[in-house]
This record gives structure tokens, sequence and C-alpha cells, in this order.
């Protein structure tokens, strides 16, 4: 039958992890990674390591749902930033660094070349990002060869997939921190969210945090269970990224214009989620080449062909005959 | 996590697919007319009538009414009859009144009316707002004054779609105007042949018309109540849940986004990078808009409750099909500005520009929607 729910297996790891992150990554928690040299919180690492997040297996429902779980509470670790390299290369402590920038607390980083992938020690200038991370930008690496042009594709889709999962988990995770602040927060004698203004921007926010969790969730599906090769296709790997990239945005904006003045305030957690969700939108670079992209491969009919479940077609985009007749009619005039 | 459809979702599906095989361009084009003939909306008679030869109406009723399919197996079934473009929204009405039937009403009145909507020769409109009660329905002044074993209405309906082809008007009226709010509203099945009755037309811009219902002294039997008296919200509640359940635009956005794609491909349109852009983000969305569909359904199959999420997916496919009809119309422009079918594409896209700008207010407006997700999907106090 029909389920959008994540898998058993899936759920079930994302109930335990999001226990243990409920009282290990604490916004504290995340305001004392962006005072630590990396950006990171090894203590959390630590607790996630017991937890046997680093060695979760390649399977991509579990992978997307730890990174959903991670972002919702913002975890200063490089799980999506490590994991994608892991699970197609099979070697830990690697930082993807296809956009020209790793993450400076993974110790080697994985780069494009003409053969497929290489892998070199992450070096170069050290910069702090927005997100209050520590990033190495990445010149022209020399590092050994360690995967196919293959292995480099799948990298890049499944890389789109944890990426978009994270922002999915954190726009969700925003979208909570602002609800709960409507129901709480009074002015003219009532809770805002009683107020039209507010509660109908929180739930357009809902309408696309949901959509992105659905559309992650079906690309985790495609890569696993629906034949994938352990990543999703490309189209539903930049359909989920393009989604959690807007919607974590307006979920980012909306949450700042319901908290007021109290969520520009350093003190409050907002700007936590905020800072976040605008600096990992950017991580893999703009969205706009994919999404024409996206609009070539379809418009073209034999890449079109191969698309896979795309909407409601397992194959290709099915038009009925009617459609197809008219077509045929209005492309001799 | 499953997305790809089991042995009975394929089953309802591939009946709709079977069903949109037998039209051809020619075949369409004389239902369109047969529609723009009856003034109503994406109905056809003659289609239905093969609907109900297929044995394909009401096949989510339990048995002996229907075939007992369930949530997603309707599902696949609706959603692919949409997504091929058949006429499909006189399916959908009958259908929800059916089940309202089977839900609410007497084994007396559920033997009635039930195969008669099954076999397709009786048609079930809905008459719900008033000149003074759209969005706050409850405010609905049509009464129904009992008088022995019958009702007495007086009122007007508005809005009611498809009147002029339906046998009966499934009524909200007023039974006890001393009653609080929502507690003395009564569902009435009233006959369109009813004296007293005038149905007159109200035309839309999308290019059918609706009716405005004067009730003058029209009596029915006590027996064409449905459910008890001053139960009518109760009885209505599951109805319109059912009704944000349906895709919203969403099905049939995603038909002409195909469409244009298809064109694109055989040269006969042109998208610049700045449009290839744009419809990739439409593709996106209309992924997600699926979705939200598709989890409403799911949903339901489980036996959750839906109404914290049902409004999300009204919201979202009536604003995606807005938003691809006018990207449609943009990339067919100039053609799209004339509607004389001279582009197949252009002039549904140009039509469909006029029809999506009813689909965030009908079956309630995008801000009832927006409150009652508030309160049932995120928690937030009821607002004003």
């Amino acid at each position: 039958m029909l389920d959008e729910r994540w898998s058993p297996e899936a759920r079930e790891l994302a109930e335990a992890l999001r226990g243990l992150l409920n009282t290990r990554c604490t916004s504290g928690v995340v305001r004392e990674a962006e005072a630590d040299e990396l950006g990171q919180s090894e203590e959390l690492s630590r607790h996630l390591d017991d937890f046997g997040l680093w060695e979760l297996p390649a399977e991509p429902e579990l992978l997307a749902v730890a990174a959903f779980e991670l972002g919702r509470v913002l975890a200063p670790v490089p799980f999506v930033e490590a994991t994608s390299v892991r699970a197609v290369l099979g070697v830990s402590g690697v930082g993807y660094a296809f956009d020209g920038h790793a993450m400076a607390s993974l110790p080697r980083m994985a780069v494009r070349s003409d053969a497929g992938v290489e892998i070199a020690p992450t070096a170069g200038a050290r910069r702090r990002a927005s997100t209050g991370e520590v990033l190495v930008s990445v010149g022209a690496a020399v590092g050994e060869q360690a995967g196919s042009l293959r292995d480099a594709d799948r990298i890049w889709r499944l890389a789109r997939l944890l990426d978009a999962a994270r922002l999915a988990g954190a726009a969700h995770g925003a979208l909570e921190l602002g609800t709960a602040y409507a129901k709480v927060r009074h002015q003219f004698g009532e809770p805002i969210g009683a107020f039209q203004a507010v509660a109908h921007q929180l739930v357009d926010a809902k309408v696309s945090a949901d959509g992105a969790e659905l559309v992650v969730r079906k690309a985790a599906w495609q890569a696993g269970a629906g034949g994938g090769d352990g990543a999703p296709d490309a189209v539903l790997a930049t359909i989920a990224r393009a989604k959690s990239v807007a919607a974590a945005r307006q979920v980012a904006t909306v949450v700042h214009q319901v908290m007021g003045g109290y969520g520009f305030a350093v003190e409050e957690d907002c700007q936590l989620f905020s800072r976040r969700i605008r600096g990992w939108s950017m991580r893999l670079g703009r969205v706009g080449p994919d999404l024409a992209e996206l609009g070539r491969t379809l418009t073209d009919p034999a890449r079109r062909a191969s698309v896979r479940h795309l909407w409601h077609n397992e194959r290709g985009i099915q038009l009925p005959r009617w459609a197809i007749e008219a077509a045929e009619a209005e492309s001799m005039r | 996590m499953e997305l790809i459809p089991d042995g009975g979702e394929r089953a309802a599906r591939d009946l709709a697919r079977k069903l949109a095989d037998e039209v051809d361009w020619q075949r369409m084009c004389e239902l369109r007319e047969e529609t723009r003939e009856l003034a109503v909306e994406r109905e056809a008679l003659t289609f239905y009538r093969a609907l109900a030869e297929a044995g394909a109406i009401g096949l989510g009723w339990p048995k002996p009414w229907g075939e007992g399919l369930g949530a997603t197996e309707m599902f696949s079934f609706h959603e692919e009859l949409e997504a091929l473009g058949m006429p499909g929204y006189g399916l959908t009405q009958n259908e929800g009144i059916g089940s309202m039937l089977l839900r609410s009403a007497s084994p007396a009145m559920i033997e009635e009316h039930l195969p008669g909507i099954r076999d397709g020769t009786r048609r079930y409109v809905q008459g719900l707002s008033e000149p003074d009660a759209g969005s706050d329905l409850l405010a609905v002044r049509t009464r129904a004054l009992r008088e022995g074993e019958e009702y007495v209405i007086n009122g007007e309906k508005l809005w009611t779609s498809s009147a002029q082809i339906a046998d009966y008007i499934s009524t909200l009226v007023v039974t006890d105007p001393e009653a609080k709010r929502g507690r003395g509203l009564t569902v009435l099945l009233v006959p369109t042949s009813s004296p007293g009755l005038d149905i007159k037309p109200v035309w839309l811009m999308g290019g059918w018309h609706v009716n405005s219902c004067h009730f003058d002294d029209v009596r029915v039997p006590v027996t064409a109540r449905v459910g008890e008296e001053n139960d009518g919200w109760r009885v209505l509640a599951r109805r319109l849940d059912d009704e944000r359940a349906m895709s919203f635009g969403g099905n049939e956005a995603r038909l002409l986004l195909a469409r244009l794609i298809d064109l694109v491909g055989r040269g006969a349109v042109v998208l610049d990078d700045g449009q290839l852009e744009e419809l990739g983000g439409l593709v996106v969305d209309a992924e997600a808009d699926r979705l939200h569909y598709l989890r409403v359904a799911a949903m339901s199959a489980r036996g959750e409750d839906t109404s914290g999420v049902a409004p999300l997916n009204k919201l979202s496919g009536s604003l995606l099909a807005q938003r691809v009809a006018q990207f449609v119309v943009d990339a067919t422009a100039p053609e799209s500005c004339y509607g004389d079918g001279a582009s197949p594409l252009a002039a549904d896209a140009e039509e469909a520009l006029r029809v999506t700008t009813v689909l965030t207010i009908m079956g309630g407006t995008s801000e009832v929607q927006r409150n009652t997700a508030a309160v049932r999907g995120l928690g937030l106090p009821r607002s004003r």
C-alpha cells in the first residue's frame, strides 16, 4: 500500500537519535560550537560515535533520516559532509569538497578529477562561515585517485539528498520554535498565534516544510527501495534540494517575522536556525542552474524517457492519448 | 515507505487508464463541446455513462454498494483520471454525497439513493453556500419548518454547482434558529423537480455557470433528512474533510506542464534559459504537491486523522495550479491571447488561467484552510 512514511527501521533510528539529541544537542551546545576552533562539538561527536552514527549502514533512508534529525537541532557535527563519500567509497573522515570548500574538522577531503574522485588532505585557507562552522577553501588539490566518474556522480547525488534532508530538518526545527512562540507570546491580550496575520504565515511555511520533508523522503526511498544505486537519480536529488532550500529559507523568514525583535536578538535561538539555514542553502551552490538542467532534462525526449518516479509516473512522463494526438497536430502546423 | 502502487492500487489506476485510452483527440473535443453545452465544470454526461458502464462509480463504497476499495486505491483511480484530463468533477461530487449518505443516512435512504448513483442514472450536488453565508457557512439562513411529516423550505442557496443537471440537491438548512451556532442545522436531500424550487444560472468566467436556487415553500418528506434533525453540521463535517483530500488543481497542473514539456521536445515551443529554470521550479513544486495529496490518502487508509494536513493539500494544489497556468500562458504567448483552439495547449492554458482563479476560493477559501490548519495542524489557538 502507498505509504509516505519513513521505513520502520528509519523511524526507529529517528526516534532514538532524537532522544539523544534532545539532551545532548541543546542550543547551548550549538552556541559553544560557534566558539570552537573548528566550529564543531567534539563532545557531541563522541556521543554520536557511541550511538553508532558514524557507522550507520549505507542505506539511504537511514542516512537521510539521520541528516534530517541532526538538521532539526542544528547539530554541529560533520555528518552530512562526511557521509556521501563514506557511503560510496567506504572511507571515513573524508569531507565532500566538490563545490570549492571542505569542512576543516575532517582530516581529508574528496574532490572531483577528470577520472572521477580524488582524496587529498584537507588543506587550504581556513575561514569561519556565517553558519559558525570552519571551512577550508579548496584550491587545486592534488590527491590520490579514489573513485571512478560513476562514483563521483553517486557522491554528487547523495550529497544533494543529505544536504536537502538537513535543511528540511532545520526548517522543521525552526518552524517548531516559531509555532511554540506564537502560542505563548501575548499581545493585545491574546496569544499572537490567534491572529491570522501570524497564523497564516506559519501555515504557509508548514506547507513548504512538509513538502520538503516529503520530497526528501521520496528521494531517499528511490535511492534504496526504489531501485536506486544508493543515491537518488539526479532529477529527484535536484528536486529534494531545490524544495528544501526554498522551504527552509521561507521558514526562516516567517519565523523571524513571527518572533519579532526577540527573534533578532542573539540570545534567542531563532538566529541560530536562520543563519545556518541561509548558510547551508548556499553550500552546494545556487539552486538555479540545477533547476535549469532539470528543465533541459525533461524537455529532451530521449533524456526524459529514462527519468524515474517523477510525480505519478514510473518512467518518463506519460501523456493521455488525446493530448498526444493534439500535440502531433499542433507541432505539424 | 512505498511509493509504487501495489496490486490493488495498480488495478484501480489501470481502470482509469483504460477509460482514458478510449478518448482520442476528436472524442475529447466532443466531450468538451458537451461540457460547454451543459455549462458545467469538467463534466460530460456521455463520459459519466462510460464510467458507470465500467462500474467505476462508487468503487470506494463498501459492498454491496461499491467494491470496497481503500483510500489509496481510490487515490490511484482519481489521480490517474484527472491527470489524464478526463472530465471527472461529477464523479467526485456524486461519490462524495454517496459517502455522506453511507455514513449518516438511514438504511432505507441508502437503499433508495446509492444504486442510482452507482449506475449513473442519478446525480447529486451540494447546496451549502448562500448569498450571506460563504466562508462563514454556519451563518446559513435557509429555513426548513417541520409541518407534520414534511419540511417546508424557504431561502436561497448560491454558487450551487451543476444543479442544472442534478436530480437532488443536498441542502444545508436551519431547523432550529434558536440553537447555538452550528447546532440547529440539518441536511435534506431535495429533488430538483420540487414545486417551488427555482434554479437560475450564475455565469462564471471559467466558462460554465453555477446556480442560485430559490426555495419558496418547497416541501420534502421527513424521510429526505440525512441523519438526525439538528445534526447537519456533523453530517457535513466529514464531507468537507473529504473535499480537502481531493486534488484541487495539482493533477491538472501536472498535465498542463507535461503537455508543455512535450511540445518543447517537439520543437513547437521554445523556452529560454530563464524559462527552463522556472519550469524546473514548477516541476519541483508539482512533486511536493503530489506528495501532499498522496499523504492525505495514505493517512486516510491507515485510519489517521487528516484534518491537520488535508488543508495543506488544498492550499498547495490550488496555488500551484494558478502558477502553472500563468507559466504555460506565458510560454505559449502570443497564441494564448486567443481561446479559439488554434493551438490546443495555448487555448487550454488560457482557459486554465481563468478556471484556476477560483480554486483558491471554492471548496473552502485558502483563508479558511489556513485557519483550520493553524488549529488542527499547528495547534495554534483558534483565530478570527
